[in-house]
């Protein structure tokens, strides 16, 4: 009977983690015009950024409804008494308050907890994959939901936007507000604070943020998982994870994508890595 | 003469402030390197009219008063180092004479000693060969004559002055820099001048009454977001040079005073440059022309000017950044939007070869919304006053030594939002390293022990001269080539007032073709004197 572990697909995790690890991901939903996508499922990173050049419309998201989670759950309770439900912070979507409302119209007799996660992309990964862990250890949903809560946190997202435009049209720039407008061309470095946008840093080019990134995680103590992503520089990417080396050994380290979702925001050329910290 | 009264010491500073003026635009052709930007002559004049202005406000006028007061207009008035470092001796005077009605020969010979020990102690790392060598021989000269029976405070005064030139004349034997470049010291030679002045009132040989002291523009309104803060909106901002034969500046000056504001006239017989504020700018620009030829002239409606800035800026209204403001000393318009874009909280002008005083950059300090405030100099010459308003604030005041507009930049984009004050001092101080400053600018006089001559480009790397050829182009190539190939990065060009739109297109496009694998960007500065500055990461 173990916890069953869902989150959204905001999370961007890796599919072949989430199977290993049983993790059920409910997608949002990008639309590019009239075209509808449900995001990894019916369209991935590779599609959505050729599609982002291609198409006439800017995408949208859209959260999954209080309908489609409360079927999930309906499922899922036939086979467990006991869910965790991980989500994308509820100042960057809709989907954490879908969840609750989801959660109320289940009938069945199934404890569920519905936790926002401040974070997004691999920082909400992170938690999760804490969390699933913790269940796959066969601890009850209590301890699970210590864990999802204690790591929350411990867990850091930063990342390098080629440009802020997209995270601006799209509403979700948050305090990032503050780096608009430059007249110079920088590459803002943010931080997921606070489950928004928070402007941290800018340089002049892609590669000293990378070298920014790399000093503002290794200041960071007894981490224990790092997640870099990317939205369409797959060896730039390689290339940071491997800089991080110190901190963890390289082939511990999560490589991910910006899905259509994330894209839609962080646009392309964006880098990003998240981190974990040991729990207390 | 026996004993002096503050009247008479005000009238020693007037005569010696309105020598001062007439050398002005000499001494800031004193510069060490042959660039257009120096601006002692008007730092130490601006400084000095603040003192007087100070001076002519209070009704008792004992010696210890008017001493104190010009110490208290110094303080705030105080523009660019010179004009710090005269504050200091100012400040020295008036504590030797607090108390006193009237001074004598001992009391000035006292007073220039403690003139001396001050201004040394308000310079962090003293160089001799400056203002300060000469202060401190001026009043060594003093002291001795103080000693002897011909005490009178004439004879006093004149040993000091005396001795003073001298002084200047060997500033070039203590400074290699002023050898080389073949001129004294100017900050020297504004003292000199200064008392030299002073002398001539007490001889009687001049009357106070020729030289009618001119107003600036009255204290501004609040500051926050704007640049054209010390100058009110008043009409049209009209600059010209004007060239001719047995020019009569006195003259000029006089007749331009009926025409407008804060009217600012320099030069000499050949060539005299004019500033000023006025409804009729018509009126100047013809007047000046029956006097010879007009070069150089600029006509800015100064309400549209800053109804444009106030538009820009509403658009780009900076967020309060948590709970620090930063404000910066930036000249060019192009390069003041750069800066409130980045984020700057308020602008002080750097103005046209004119630093901003000590009061101006206390204005913006107190006016921005926060209590902890980071100071970007962006000039050498400005960084004494910067931290004179730093220790005069009533708010947490960090002092960032940028040096350069570069320097700036880096600085203000290492700002990190997420951390402290005291960790973004520490980063914003550690990115002034992380650039290269070229300047590239025409040499304004020769430099026979360099084998520059006048009109030829020069080009400035960390404040080296590197490069000299015909053509800006040409020495800014050779700049960028000096600090070697590197591949990745990032060089940004800031193109001054003096660059045509096609030109600076044509450079960049030049520049990106010479260098592929760097990132080179142009930026509008707008900023006089240089045509490029150029930040190397």
């Amino acid at each position: 009977m173990g916890v069953k572990v869902v989150t959204d697909s905001t999370a961007d995790l890796p599919p072949e983690v989430a199977r290993e690890l049983g993790v059920v991901v409910i997608p949002l939903r990008v639309n590019f015009g009239e075209e509808v996508y449900r995001d990894g499922v019916d369209l991935d990173a590779d599609g959505f950024f050729r599609k982002l050049k291609e198409s006439p419309f800017l995408p949208k998201t859209s959260q999954p409804s209080a309908g489609e989670l409360a079927e999930v759950y309906s499922r899922l309770a036939q086979e467990t008494d006991e869910i965790l439900s991980l989500h994308v912070s509820a100042k960057l979507s809709g989907t954490y308050a879908s969840a609750l409302l989801g959660k109320q119209a289940l009938e069945k007799a199934c404890r569920i907890e519905v936790i926002d996660s401040l974070q997004v992309s691999m920082g909400l990964g992170l938690i999760v994959i804490a969390a699933a862990r913790a269940a796959q250890r066969g601890a009850d949903l209590e301890e699970v939901k210590k864990v999802a809560n204690q790591a929350i946190p411990k867990t850091q997202l930063f990342g390098v936007l080629d440009t802020l435009e997209y995270l601006e049209k799209g509403g979700r720039i948050g305090k990032a507000q503050a780096f608009l407008g430059s007249l110079l061309k920088v590459k803002p470095i943010i931080a997921c604070r606070d489950g928004e946008a928070h402007p941290l840093e800018r340089v002049r080019t892609f590669r000293k943020a990378l070298e920014r990134m790399r000093e503002i995680v290794s200041q960071f103590q007894d981490i224990e998982e790092i997640a870099v992503l990317h939205s369409n520089t797959p060896e730039e990417a390689e290339a940071f994870a491997r800089s991080l080396s110190p901190l963890l050994p390289p082939e511990g380290i999560y490589r991910a994508r910006f899905g259509p979702v994330l894209g839609t925001y962080v646009g392309p050329g964006a880098l990003g890595v998240a981190l974990r910290q040991r729990l207390s | 003469m026996l004993s002096l009264s503050g009247e008479d010491l005000e009238g020693m500073f007037t005569a010696g402030t309105a020598l001062l003026e007439s050398h002005a635009a000499e001494i800031n052709a004193l510069n060490v390197f042959p660039v257009p930007d120096g601006d002692a002559g008007t730092n130490m004049l601006l400084t000095l009219r603040a003192t007087l202005e100070e001076a002519r406000r209070i009704s008792e006028k004992s010696a210890s008063a008017v001493a104190k007061a010009m110490a208290q207009g110094a303080l705030m008035g105080a523009r660019g180092n010179s004009g710090v470092i005269l504050s200091q001796i100012l400040r020295g005077l008036a504590h030797a004479l607090e108390g006193k009605d009237c001074f004598k020969g001992e009391d000035l010979a006292r007073a220039l000693g403690e003139a001396s020990t001050t201004a040394y102690k308000g310079v962090s790392r003293p160089v001799e060969g400056t203002i300060l060598t000469v202060i401190r021989e001026a009043a060594a000269a003093a002291q001795a004559k103080a000693a002897t029976d011909s005490k009178d405070v004439l004879d006093v005064l004149e040993a000091a002055t005396i001795e003073a030139r001298e002084s200047v004349a060997r500033t070039p034997s203590l400074l290699p820099v002023l050898r080389e470049a073949g001129v004294v010291d100017a900050g020297g030679q504004g003292l000199y001048l200064l008392l030299q002045g002073a002398l001539s009132y007490l001889k009687g040989e001049v009357d106070e009454k020729g030289y009618p002291l001119l107003a600036l523009a009255a204290p501004t309104p609040a500051l926050t977001l704007t640049p054209q803060v010390q100058e009110p909106i008043y009409g049209y901002c009209t600059e010209f040079l004007l060239e001719g034969e047995g020019l009569n500046v006195e003259a000029m000056r006089g007749k331009l005073l009926g025409m407008g504001e804060s009217i600012l006239v320099v030069g000499d017989e050949a060539k005299v440059r004019v500033h000023l504020h006025t409804l009729e700018p018509g009126a100047a620009l013809s007047y000046a022309t029956s006097l010879g030829t007009l070069r150089q002239v600029k006509v800015d409606n100064m309400e549209d000017q800053h109804q444009e800035f106030l538009a820009a800026q509403a658009k780009m209204a900076p967020t309060p950044l948590g709970d620090v403001s930063i404000v910066a000393v930036v000249s060019g318009e192009g390069l003041s939007k750069v800066f409130a874009s980045l984020g700057t909280t308020a602008l002080v002008p750097g103005g046209r070869s004119m630093n901003p005083s000590v009061e101006e950059l206390l204005r913006a300090v107190e006016a921005v919304p926060s209590q902890k405030v980071v100071l970007l100099p962006n000039n050498p010459n400005i960084l004494p006053a910067a931290r004179q308003a730093q220790a005069l604030a009533r708010k947490e005041v960090a002092v960032i030594a940028s040096e350069t507009i570069p320097q700036g930049v880096s600085a203000l984009l290492a700002f990190n939002y997420g951390a402290s004050f005291e960790a973004n001092v520490e980063a914003m101080n550690e990115a002034l390293s992380t650039v290269h400053t070229g300047e590239i600018t025409r040499a304004v006089r020769s430099m026979k022990g360099r084998g520059v001559k006048k009109g030829q480009a020069i080009a400035f790397l960390d404040g080296e001269l590197v490069a000299v050829g015909k053509e800006r182009a040409q020495v800014l190539y050779e700049l960028v080539d000096k600090t070697g190939p590197k591949e990745g990065r990032a060089i940004t060009l800031y193109i001054g007032a003096d660059v045509s739109p096609a030109e600076a297109q044509e450079t960049l496009k030049s520049l990106r073709q010479r260098y592929p694998d760097q990132d080179i960007e142009m930026v509008y500065g707008g900023q006089p004197h240089y045509s490029y500055i150029i930040a190397l990461e």
